[in-house]
């Protein structure tokens, strides 16, 4: 098979070869570039599946060529940025970016993105597009109601029955924020009396098994001092 | 020159204002007079400029020679010698110009410095032979006046024959039947001559009045020049008005009223007097003229009282002997501390109350005049007014008080920019100012600690985002050694080493930004309704992990229903998240950590109580300065900001956060305004 092509684009050459070496040795072909401008040219030459790419940059900041590039092209791309605001993250992926990682980032975590993302461009856009009614879904996750499993960018997950159960249920409502006590009378179908933690423990295996990073979900969050739901991707 | 010039300018311009409107008033007032005079005759006013034997003046002249001669001989007993010689003189003063002969064949009184020829005046209807050069001639021959003119009888009834209203005052009351043996004739020379012996008013008259139709035309058309010229220069002339306002306005308002006063009295009376009793015109020019100067003096007085109120307007009333003596015992007072001041005033409006009082007393007791009377009003008057000013004074001066401690309430909240105005010549003005001194010092220092604080959080916020950059380098290369095989055992240790300072970094950098942000207000805030008690639930349960490995015990007291408060739940989670680490750090093993949390009305508190694992030898407010480390040797992991962050976004989420150290017990408390279920 074709060595998949990723292109790094950040104006500090170090962190461009640090990241090059990282994908080199995960087997990826990387191609560099230091400025928006050349990444625009090496996106309109080359053929590419993946840009990770800064923000802060000289002549063409990351969130413009993101737009630039969205014109034409569906690739995704990693923004790799020093801004941590929540605020920056929504921006970025509200420009068209796929995921956003903050500076100084873990190599582990960029790499499992990286590999996520290529997985869900390369192999899951048919799936996408099929859209079957017995399939829940939200961004890379995949929940089969006929057979109760669930993916995450293809993946299988292994969850146990519980898990399985606090899933269904959130996914059947994204976005909607449900109380552990609503979650506990539901799955465990008794009267919920201190279940905060019952429930919390659940969840953190959830997000042990589905979140690239725990500690940031992307998909499955606590709204502190209401609930817990799954993010409507 | 040239400043002297304009320095004189408004002089030269009031003066000629001054002389127009001045000359303007004595013609009016001599018109006037002449027209008073002669009751009324307008034609009065055209003597100097006719031929004087056709003039009023003329006919006046001689109806009062007539007059006199009449009364004298229709009534000789009624004068005696004196008056009756002083009538002589006064026609024998004419000498040449005046020829009578007036006789009563009832007593045989005859008077006379021409004998005319008896048939000629026995006739009665023929006109009386006259000397030559004597044409004109008044005769009464025992019936009725003829004004006889070049032999022409004139008739003085006729209202073109100005004689009207020349005769007023000589109506004699006697019967027709005595009158019809009196005879008077009068007769005036044609080219009036010199009296060299004595002042002949025919002559005097003639010359006075052949000037003084000229005279006045020529005052007119100066008055007038004067006026344009005054006219012209309104402006200065306004000027050199507000400086005699400003000279008239030092005079105190008794003065001015008292001034008043006499000067209507004493000029007015003067003009007034000079007004009566008088019968020809001519006579009265120099009373006239010196009633005029009175009058015009009296105009200009007042005119100066006008331009005074017009220009000073309210000081016109407000500077007068009692407030300039209370500005003097002001300005004497002042020497005195405040206390001191104030109680000396009391007494001394005591004392003053006292002798006035007394001598309003004594002269009610005393004298029995109105004027006394009136002057022990004044004085009662005087001293009400001073009880008035007292409390006037007094009532500001609380007043002025009671702003003054609204003012250093308001300064003790925080209000550094408004100002404490009262009047400068307030009692409390001084403290004023001081207060405001303070204030503005106050306001200084704290905006340049606010200044240089916010130019400190900049810095941290561009600085740890510049060392973002280099860090992200330095782990992504740490990390690609940490993967690279066959190297020495002790060179992977070190490498261990530069992985967890370099994420120890990562995590400072953060915390200093997380703070940074928050402190200067930069925190994206989403403010929400969210239930405390699940928050504080969520967060432990959250936790649970490496609270159950710490062997701490947690006694969790929470209320099972929910607690509403608005906030941020990220933000507050990561208050709590820090709290409890800090916990889990610096808790005596074994101890037991309190988690309560507690409802009032309209407050929830969260409490975190544990027991130190150190002795804590700072203060509540040293352990919530940036940087500060429970152990103070900075030896253990953490960036040392968890406090001071659990702190500031308590606050930017719009809690209280306060710590409180007891012995080994180190206990926070958050509070937050709770919101109604609904």
């Amino acid at each position: 098979m074709e060595k998949q092509r990723v292109l790094v684009v950040d104006d500090d050459r170090e962190i461009v070869n640090a990241i090059a070496i990282n994908l080199q040795n995960e087997g990826y072909e990387v191609l560099k570039a230091y400025d928006g401008l050349q990444a625009l040219d090496i996106v309109s030459a080359q053929n590419i599946q993946l840009i990770i790419l800064d923000v802060m940059m000289p002549k063409l900041d990351g969130l413009s060529a993101t737009l630039k590039i969205r014109e034409e092209k569906n690739i995704p791309i990693i923004i790799l940025s020093a801004k941590s605001e929540d605020t920056d993250k929504i921006l970025g992926l509200s420009m068209g970016a796929d995921d956003y990682v903050t500076k100084p980032f873990n190599t582990m975590e960029l790499m499992a993105r990286v590999k996520s993302q290529l997985r869900r461009y390369l192999r899951l856009g048919d799936v996408n597009v099929t859209n079957r009614a017995n399939l829940l879904q939200s961004g890379g996750l995949c929940f089969d109601l006929e057979s109760h499993t669930l993916t995450v960018d293809g993946e299988p997950v292994r969850l146990t029955a519980t898990e399985t159960k606090i899933v269904e249920l959130l996914m059947r409502f994204p976005g909607r924020i449900f109380p552990a006590e609503e979650i506990y009378e539901r799955i465990w179908e008794e009267p919920a009396y201190r279940v905060e933690n019952t429930v919390m423990v659940h969840i953190r295996r959830i997000r042990e098994k589905i979140e690239i990073n725990p500690k940031e979900p992307k998909y499955l969050k606590v709204v502190w001092g209401i609930g817990y739901k799954i993010e409507k991707i | 020159m040239d400043t002297k010039l304009k320095k004189s300018k408004p002089l030269t311009a009031w003066l000629c204002f001054f002389l127009a409107v001045s000359i303007m008033l004595g013609l009016l007032i001599t018109v006037f007079a002449g027209l008073g005079y002669s009751g009324g005759n307008w034609e009065v006013l055209k003597a100097p400029f006719t031929d004087y034997n056709n003039s009023t003046a003329f006919k006046q002249r001689t109806a009062d020679y007539y007059g006199r001669l009449f009364s004298l001989v229709a009534d000789p007993s009624a004068h005696d010698d004196d008056t009756m010689e002083t009538t002589k003189g006064f026609l024998d003063n004419e000498g040449e110009n005046l020829k009578y002969y007036a006789v009563n064949k009832n007593n045989n009184f005859l008077v006379q410095n021409i004998t005319p020829e008896p048939s000629s005046l026995s006739d009665s209807g023929k006109t009386p032979a006259l000397p030559a050069g004597y044409s004109y001639c008044w005769y009464f021959d025992g019936e009725k006046l003829r004004v006889i003119d070049h032999g022409k009888p004139i008739d003085i009834q006729r209202l073109d024959s100005g004689y009207q209203r020349i005769f007023h005052g000589y109506i004699y009351d006697l019967t027709p039947k005595y009158l019809s043996n009196v005879q008077v004739l009068l007769a005036v020379r044609d080219n009036l001559v010199e009296n060299p012996y004595a002042h002949s008013k025919y002559y005097g008259d003639q010359q006075f009045l052949s000037i003084i139709g000229w005279i006045y035309t020529g005052f007119l058309v100066l008055g007038l020049l004067l006026l344009v010229f005054a006219i012209i220069n309104r402006p200065s002339k306004r000027e050199f008005d507000r400086k005699l306002a400003s000279w008239m306005g030092r005079m105190w308002l008794e003065v001015k009223l008292l001034l008043s006063l006499l000067v209507l009295m004493f000029f007015g009376g003067f003009a007034f007097n000079y007004y009566t009793g008088w019968r020809v015109p001519v006579d009265q020019v120099l009373g006239v003229a010196f009633a005029s100067c009175m009058i015009i003096a009296c105009f200009w007085w007042f005119y100066l009282i006008l331009i005074d109120l017009i220009v000073n307007g309210k000081n016109f009333f407000t500077h007068n002997a009692i407030n300039s003596l209370l500005t003097r015992y002001r300005k004497y007072e002042k020497g005195y501390p405040w206390q001191k001041l104030m109680l000396k005033r009391a007494y001394m409006l005591v004392g003053v109350e006292a002798v006035l009082a007394l001598i309003s007393v004594i002269f009610v007791l005393t004298g029995s005049s109105g004027g006394t009377l009136l002057l022990a009003f004044l004085i009662a008057g005087a001293g009400i007014y001073l009880i008035y000013r007292y409390l006037k004074r007094y009532t500001e001066t609380v007043s002025d008080l009671g702003k003054l401690m609204d003012h250093i309430e308001l300064i003790k909240n925080g209000d550094m920019s408004t100002r404490l105005e009262v009047t400068e010549d307030a009692d409390i003005y001084p403290a004023v100012q001081n207060l405001n001194y303070i204030q503005e010092g106050m306001g200084i220092a704290v905006a340049e600690k606010m200044k240089s604080e916010r130019m400190k959080i900049d810095l941290i916020t561009n600085v740890s985002h510049d060392l973002k950059t280099p860090l992200t380098s330095i782990i992504s290369y740490v990390d690609l050694l940490n993967k690279e095989d066959g190297l020495p055992e002790h060179v992977n240790d070190y490498i261990k080493i530069l992985a967890q300072k370099s994420e120890h970094l990562k995590n400072l950098i953060q915390d200093l930004f997380d703070l940074s942000k928050a402190s200067s207000n930069n925190l994206a805030l989403d403010m929400e309704k969210i239930d405390l008690a699940r928050l504080v639930k969520q967060a432990l349960a959250d936790m649970e992990e490496p609270i159950t490995a710490s062997g701490l015990t947690f006694r969790i007291n929470i209320p099972d229903e929910p607690v509403y408060i608005t906030s941020d739940g990220k933000k507050l989670y990561r208050v709590l998240e820090n709290l409890i680490v800090n916990t889990l750090k610096y808790s005596l093993s074994g101890s037991r950590v309190f988690v309560d949390l507690t409802v009032s009305s309209k407050e929830v508190t969260a409490t975190i109580k544990n027991t130190a694992n150190y002795e804590m030898t700072f203060d509540e407010d040293e352990i919530l300065q940036r940087f500060a480390r429970g152990d103070q040797s900075r030896s253990s992991e953490g960036s040392g900001l968890g406090l001071s962050i659990a702190q500031t976004f308590t606050e930017v989420c719009g809690g209280k956060f306060s710590i409180k150290i007891d012995g080994d017990l180190f206990k926070v408390e958050l509070r937050f305004e709770t919101v109604p279920e609904n």
